[in-house]
């Protein structure tokens, strides 16, 4: 892994991972919606900590609501963050599509990438994202991987850290193999320990 | 906290949806390898190839043994091209695999001069003749190779052919007979027969490969975490296009044989249960 200083780094918030880089494009493989939450709320509730602009973009099993009652649970003030526009919890519908169609690779990648400018210009320390992509079908799986594919160059170097989440049981071993090589590291909860693995996995 | 590096493995690209848009107007070279299991497989993915290249304008030669290149000429016909036609024009060349075969073979593999020398005397005509888009070629002389138990010649045969695919910007087509889901395939010459080319067509049908194995692997290996992530993280793919539902097979191939037999027999099985009952519903 190639740490580029000490202020590169955040706390990625997911128990026992500590430290990860800005630029980290992270997958997580879930079996069901409760270690989907055991993921995604301590995530986002570390980068509220640290000042990062969060945004959480939500699908089966765990709509926008639920995850604002999940974070509220851990103690989060959503109110009082989504008003400082600290935390934004969106459905996939509003994120990924506009006007019922599917946005291309490069119109997302340029939406986070200015979600990132916005970010540091309002004065956050970087910008923190999730998306659960349960909505995906054959016919749009590979379109996806391509946007997957881009992101992954997209945000190396960048002041964002993103965490896409894959049902493990639709996505299967070869939907896996697509994910993992899209992304520069994959957070794993196996014997009940999580850790991350992989190329950009903080040594 | 708990850490692991791994070196970043080839990126796989999964754009083409089904074998017809990898044979349709593949890139120049291409090299393509169909696994078929039938022979009816076999002419129908040929054909394709062969129907789309002429129909794009360019000059397609086959090298097959007579029965399949019966076959193909049926497929040509029943897509509305008259063989007979474009061969009497020079856009088409039938040439026997059997006798080339026989004619590259030195001992039990192919002389690599006699092998390019042979391919020049077909191709550099059609090559050069500026009537033709450009040049397809169909063969299956690693298949008679392998019929006839020359595993190395195998390999050599596409090493050589790489080489001319490469050095004439060729659009070649391989088709190789084997059965998919059977684990001796996986402990001869499969993979170095897939890695010598820049496409892998592994199944008549993606999404039906693709559930087979999904569920196979799931009965087997049960969900894909801890060491086994950690192994599809670092695995090294080969640098070849293909779907990512036979990836998954050189992977355990690779990093876990002892699984291997018991997914591909469940992958087989659920194969031809999908199979089944896709016909049954018409």
């Amino acid at each position: 892994m190639s740490v580029r200083g000490a202020g590169t780094l955040t706390e990625c918030g997911v128990p026992g991972i500590g430290k990860i880089p800005y630029g980290s494009h992270m997958c997580h493989l879930y079996r069901d919606r409760d270690s989907l939450a055991a993921a995604l709320v301590p995530f986002f509730a570390a980068g509220l900590r640290a000042n990062e602009r969060c945004i959480w973009v939500t699908a089966d099993p765990l709509r926008a609501p639920e995850a604002a009652a999940e974070l509220r649970r851990a103690g989060v003030d959503v109110g009082s963050s989504t008003r400082r526009g600290a935390l934004e919890i969106v459905e996939f519908s509003e994120w990924y599509l506009r006007d019922g169609t599917s946005l291309g690779p490069e119109d997302i990648c340029a939406m986070w990438l200015a979600e990132e400018r916005r970010a540091l210009d309002a004065g956050f320390a970087g910008l923190r994202v999730s998306g659960n992509v349960s909505f995906l079908t054959p016919d749009t799986w590979d379109a996806f991987m391509d946007y997957e594919h881009a992101v992954d160059f997209a945000f190396r170097g960048r002041r964002i850290v993103a965490l896409c989440t894959y049902s493990m049981q639709a996505c299967g071993a070869a939907g896996a193999m697509d994910i993992v090589r899209r992304h520069t590291c994959a957070l794993d909860h196996a014997d009940e320990r999580w850790q991350l693995l992989g190329a950009a996995a903080p040594a | 906290m708990q850490t692991k590096t791994a070196e970043r493995p080839h990126a796989l690209r999964t754009q083409h949806p089904s074998w017809q848009d990898v044979v349709r107007s593949p890139p120049r070279p291409a090299h393509i390898v169909q696994i078929c299991d039938s022979d009816e497989v076999l002419v129908e993915g040929a054909g394709y190839f062969v129907s789309e290249g002429l129909d794009a304008g360019e000059a397609v030669i086959l090298t097959g043994t007579q029965d399949h290149m019966s076959g193909i000429r049926r497929v040509l016909r029943s897509r509305g091209a008259n063989p007979d036609v474009y061969e009497r024009r020079g856009q088409l060349v039938f040439t026997d695999a059997e006798e080339a075969v026989n004619h590259v073979l030195e001992g039990d593999v192919p002389d690599r001069a006699r092998f390019e020398a042979l391919a020049a005397s077909v191709m550099e005509p059609l090559y050069n003749d500026t009537r033709w888009a450009g040049l397809r070629w169909w063969g299956e002389m690693s298949n008679v190779f392998n019929k006839r138990g020359l595993s190395t010649a195998v390999v050599h045969d596409e090493e050589i052919g790489d080489g001319i695919c490469r050095k004439y910007g060729l659009r070649l087509m391989c088709s190789f007979q084997c059965d998919r889901f059977d684990p001796q395939n996986y402990n001869g010459c499969l993979q170095e027969v897939c890695a010598r080319h820049t496409h892998v067509i592994p199944a008549e049908d993606y999404a039906l490969h693709r559930v087979a194995v999904n569920r196979a692997v799931a009965d087997v290996l049960g969900e894909i975490k801890g060491a086994a992530l950690q192994s599809l993280l670092s695995w090294k793919a080969l640098s070849c296009e293909m779907p990512s539902s036979q990836a998954v097979l050189f992977w355990l191939r690779d990093t876990m044989p002892e699984y291997l037999p018991a997914v591909l027999a469940r992958a087989r099985a659920y194969h031809r249960s999908t199979m089944r009952r896709t016909e049954v519903g018409g």
